[in-house]
């Protein structure tokens, strides 16, 4: 069972995103409201929604990292050049 | 089950209410969109809106169902990935 605060984040945000892609796919797969039942065509484009926004999230994630190592790299760097200077 | 457990699901258990509220919000306005036309003669709900609704809420939370399920598959996927 995860006891760490940072593995807790982690589920909280998990299930934020959970909520955002039933948002997000709900609004761009239904266009009628004919029926109660999802027919195939909603079914399979739901499908393809949540596959593809989890693939999104992924790379997404992948380079905000990379970028966001940059920049406080490069950040770290100037504080460094700053307190040679002085 | 020790009290650190306890704790544990304590915790999940209230992220879960807090996701079920977080959804109901959504659901709120993703249905008020689709249903309730922005024009205003009347302010009583038509027939037509309350069934409207009626649907709504059906296909979002299947939607959210079957969303859910997926999700689950994909991390015992993972799960048994990484055991690997």
């Amino acid at each position: 069972m995860e006891m760490d605060p940072g593995a807790l984040r982690n589920f909280k945000d998990f299930l934020q995103l959970y909520n955002k892609m039933t948002e997000i796919c709900f609004a761009r797969c239904i266009d009628n409201v004919n029926s109660r039942i999802l027919d195939q065509n909603e079914i399979n484009c739901v499908d393809d929604c949540s596959s593809k926004f989890v693939k999104f999230n992924n790379k997404l994630m992948q380079n905000f990292v990379t970028a966001q190592t940059n920049i406080v790299n490069k950040r770290v760097e100037e504080a460094r050049t700053a307190t040679i200077k002085k | 089950m020790s009290q650190k457990e306890a704790q544990n699901m304590q915790l999940i258990q209230e992220l879960e209410i807090e996701m079920m509220a977080d959804m109901y919000n959504r659901l709120t306005a993703a249905c008020h969109k689709k249903c309730i036309p922005p024009v205003y003669n009347d302010a009583e709900i038509a027939k037509g809106e309350a069934v409207c609704i009626d649907r709504c809420v059906a296909k979002f939370l299947d939607i959210h169902e079957r969303i859910g399920k997926k999700l689950g598959q994909l991390s015992m996927q993972d799960e048994a990935l990484l055991k690997k």
